[in-house]
């Protein structure tokens, strides 16, 4: 092990392990999803690093705003790991958070849509969306304020969003919603990533190339299931769709199943090499609804992430897969905490709640 | 002071089903008794067993406890005292009642929730245009002067209640005020039309009217603070109004719950209960008198001593040494002694000092690490009962005896603050590392207290191994271990 790898990892290893001692463990996940009013859920969170929620919804009674703190949260810790970090690793950092400033910029961009385009009343809901810088400067509220597409490109040309943006105008937007524009901006993010990942040193670079493939093979997946297969979108769509990296695209099983109509797709043949385990359940399951299987599908991949993300957490620890599997950790933990919110929100029952708390 | 494990001793008891509820309430009292389930013991008779058959699980009543906490944290009410746990007042608990009392004070609350909820959203609105005006971004606001044709300022609120919006009649002014947002005018604009809105062409109008949204802003968001403020003051009351009967629920849920943990220890016959536990040796007594009370003296009780159980199975008491605290706490975060064994917590505590004190060796900054500890004693004392703390009261315990130690050993070497501000009593450490010390010493007499203060350390484990070995009786460890 070289000096310099344990310089830069010792103290970040130990600062993200300790705050990973510090989540909310299967028990008091499994507390917080047996609750029955968000009070008593807020009261569950007591002495953990969800505690300013309490104060929160004591000041407000507001889920959203919950919600916004959460987001924020998040930002405040990408944030905090960028600045332990120096050089390239910092840059990676900065380049992984960047996938929250594109969920906000989706956000704010919806919010326009529905305004300008969709002439519907937006009112506060601005206010929940988190409106100060994220990695770049952006003008939110030029954003959200903005009368055509075409002023909104403008507010961006300082930013890497500008590019793909151009690619399209109000009126496009105008026919085909926001779908397309939503994930130009997350393939953005992730060939920035990619991009910023080349220039790290081998052993990092590896890791993290290997976790990039792998997400874009389960999220290529999950999109080819969702949308090839559940709705019927067009085999030249499904292709614009696709993520970079990983291996399902370049396979005999993809273009097949983009070259057949909608009712012969088979999500069980699109995973049969990859993912042989989930092809299985998928037999099985052949007689539920396509959106059961949608969701078996995602449920599956996810459940590989997670053991992918835990191996890496128990392998060396002088290595960039801390930050990784922390980040994951916490974006996990963070879901499971708005779903159970939005559950009891909406009078959902324990059993329900942990169908979507995936 | 005893300073070996508390002595235990194993009892099993058989009492008459009619008896045990009150046997159930007499071992809450008491608490004293560290349960073993029967069918440990006797596994070839545990299918005769059956288990408890209680009506409702204790999470149960730890759930709906929970609840109630959670009214009570909402109110400020501190949990009730312990004290008011007395198991002999315990009453028989209709859980749906006590759920239906628990959902009614929940539903009236989240009406008034709703209302701040409604506030909170209305902040938002007011923030926004308090922003752009603040920063006179006029590019996102229409402030329109003028008046409506038809109708009144009461209508055209109306008419833009779903838009972030004010609206002003200023005493001093001829004409209304009204600010929006720019993106709302697609709707907006409709309603000001079929109102006849009739704008006043005075440009110079416009900066006075941003003077007066701020004001109006600025006052309207803290009008919104003052109502969400009363609302708060209303959940108080609203708790607070069954305070009193929440109370009691808490009280009683919380005797059922430990009544329900003590119950999933017992096991059945057709028409007796069994159970068993360890108790300290000096409890035994009292809890026998106890058990044979509440049963009316129609109860079997046996005994068995510690040594005749495998001595793993032996839970560990250690007598409570409140001066000795700290260290105690320091001693169970490596291990637990073993039972029949030395607690070695009072060696600790000196070996611990002194070799602090030797570390530390300056009275000054001592006294600093001394007042710390005191602070924080009476900081923590002031805070008791609120949120838990990172530094426990025992942890600014330790801080004073540390401090203490390096106070004493500082006189003793003659270091106040790094200065040798008075004579030292043993001699001068500082001098001492130089060369310089008049008394002859030099650093190897310092490297030979240390290697005498390592001998006598290492001396005294051996010792409390060997009386260990020889209180367990095992010879071969006293003879052959690298340690015997």
């Amino acid at each position: 092990m070289s000096r310099g790898v344990l310089s830069r990892y010792a103290f970040i290893n130990a600062k993200l392990r300790s705050r990973i001692g510090n989540m909310l463990d299967e028990r008091e996940l499994e507390g917080l999803l047996q609750s029955q009013s968000l009070e008593e859920f807020l009261h569950q969170l007591k002495d953990t690093p969800y505690e300013p929620m309490i104060e929160l919804y004591d000041q407000t009674a507001d889920v959203q705003r919950l919600e916004a703190w959460l987001f924020a949260r998040n930002v405040k810790l990408h944030q905090e790991v960028a600045r332990l970090m120096h050089g390239i690793h910092e840059q990676v950092v900065q380049a992984m958070t960047r996938k929250l400033e594109v969920e906000n910029l989706k956000g704010v961009l919806r919010l326009w849509f529905s305004n300008a385009v969709k002439h519907q009343n937006i009112d506060y809901r601005y206010g929940y969306l988190f409106q100060m810088d994220i990695v770049s400067g952006i003008d939110w509220a030029r954003i959200v304020n903005a009368e055509r597409f075409e002023d909104i490109v403008r507010a961006l040309v300082k930013t890497p969003y500008a590019a793909a943006l151009s690619a399209f105008d109000g009126t496009r937007i105008a026919q085909e919603g926001m779908f397309f524009l939503e994930t130009a901006l997350d393939r953005v993010w992730t060939d920035m990533l990619r991009e910023v990942v080349q220039h790290m040193p081998t052993d990092d670079r590896t890791l993290v190339e290997q976790v990039l493939d792998r997400d874009a093979d389960l999220k290529n997946i999950i999109n080819l299931v969702r949308f090839g297969y559940l709705y019927d979108l067009s085999s030249e769509d499904l292709r614009t769709l696709m993520l970079a990296g990983g291996s399902i695209v370049s396979t005999k099983e993809f273009r097949e199943y983009l070259e057949i109509p909608k009712q012969q797709r088979s999500p069980e043949a699109l995973v049969s090499r990859r993912f042989p385990d989930l092809a299985k359940e998928l037999k099985e399951a052949h007689t539920h609804s396509a959106e059961q299987q949608t969701l078996l599908v995602e449920r599956y991949l996810f459940s590989v992430r997670r053991k992918a993300f835990n191996t890496m957490l128990r392998g060396y620890p002088f290595s960039f897969g801390v930050i990784l599997a922390y980040f994951f950790l916490e974006e996990r933990q963070d879901a499971f905490i708005r779903t159970i919110m939005n559950g009891i929100r909406y009078g959902w029952d324990a059993p329900a709640i942990r169908e979507f708390a995936i | 002071m005893n300073v070996f494990t508390v002595p235990m001793r194993l009892l099993t008891a058989v009492v008459l089903d009619e008896s045990t509820d009150a046997v159930k309430k007499a071992l809450l009292s008491l608490g004293v008794l560290d349960f073993i389930q029967v069918s440990h013991l006797a596994p070839e008779q545990a299918a005769k067993l059956s288990p408890v058959n209680q009506s409702e699980d204790p999470q149960t009543y730890a759930a709906l406890r929970a609840r109630v906490e959670t009214l009570f944290q909402q109110a400020s009410i501190p949990l009730p005292n312990v004290d008011r746990l007395d198991p002999e007042a315990t009453t028989a608990l209709d859980t749906g009642k006590a759920k239906a009392l628990v959902d009614k004070v929940v539903a009236a609350l989240s009406v008034l929730r709703e209302q701040q909820k409604q506030l909170s959203q209305s902040r938002i609105r007011f923030e926004e245009l308090l922003r752009y005006v603040e920063n006179h971004d006029t590019q996102y606001i229409d402030v329109r002067i003028g008046n409506p044709a038809k109708g009144d300022a009461q209508l055209l609120g109306a008419r833009l209640a779903n838009q972030a919006y004010v609206l002003l009649q200023p005493a001093d002014w001829k004409d209304m005020i009204l600010l929006t947002l720019k993106r709302d005018r697609q709707q907006v604009s409709p309603s000001m039309d079929a109102l006849g809105w009739t704008e006043n062409p005075d440009g110079q109008l416009q900066p006075e009217a941003l003077i007066v949204l701020k004001e109006h802003l600025v006052k309207q968001l803290e009008d919104l603070d003052a109502s969400n403020v009363q609302i708060k003051q209303r959940i108080t009351t609203r708790i607070q109004e069954d305070a009193e009967t929440l109370e009691q629920l808490w009280c009683n849920l919380r005797l059922h719950e430990l009544l329900g943990a003590i119950a999933n220890n017992f096991s059945h016959t057709r028409n007796t209960t069994i159970f068993a536990g360890w108790v300290p040796k000096s409890s035994s007594d009292t809890l026998e008198q106890a058990i044979r009370k509440a049963c009316g003296g129609t109860c079997v009780i046996e005994w068995t001593e510690a040594g005749m159980m495998p001595r793993a199975e032996i839970p560990v008491a250690v007598d409570d040494m409140p001066l000795l605290r700290p260290f105690q706490k320091l001693v169970d975060n490596y291990s637990v002694p073993e039972y029949g064994t030395i607690n070695p917590t009072p060696f600790v505590a000196i070996s611990y000092l002194v070799m602090f004190g030797l570390m530390f060796a300056d009275a000054g900054q001592g006294l600093v690490i001394l007042l710390l500890g005191l602070l924080g004693k009476r900081q923590s004392a002031r805070n008791s009962g609120t949120a838990r703390r990172m530094i426990s009261t025992d942890m600014y315990q330790l801080f004073t005896y540390l401090g203490g130690a390096s106070i004493i050993t500082g006189i003793l070497f003659g270091s106040y603050f790094g200065f040798a501000l008075l004579p030292p009593v043993w001699f001068d450490y500082h001098a001492a590392v130089n060369g310089h010390d008049a008394s002859g010493r030099s650093v190897y007499s310092i490297l030979g207290i240390t290697i005498w203060f390592g001998i006598a350390v290492i001396g005294t484990g051996l010792l409390l191994n060997w009386i260990n070995l020889i209180r367990k009786r095992d010879w071969f460890h006293l003879v052959m271990d690298k340690n015997g």
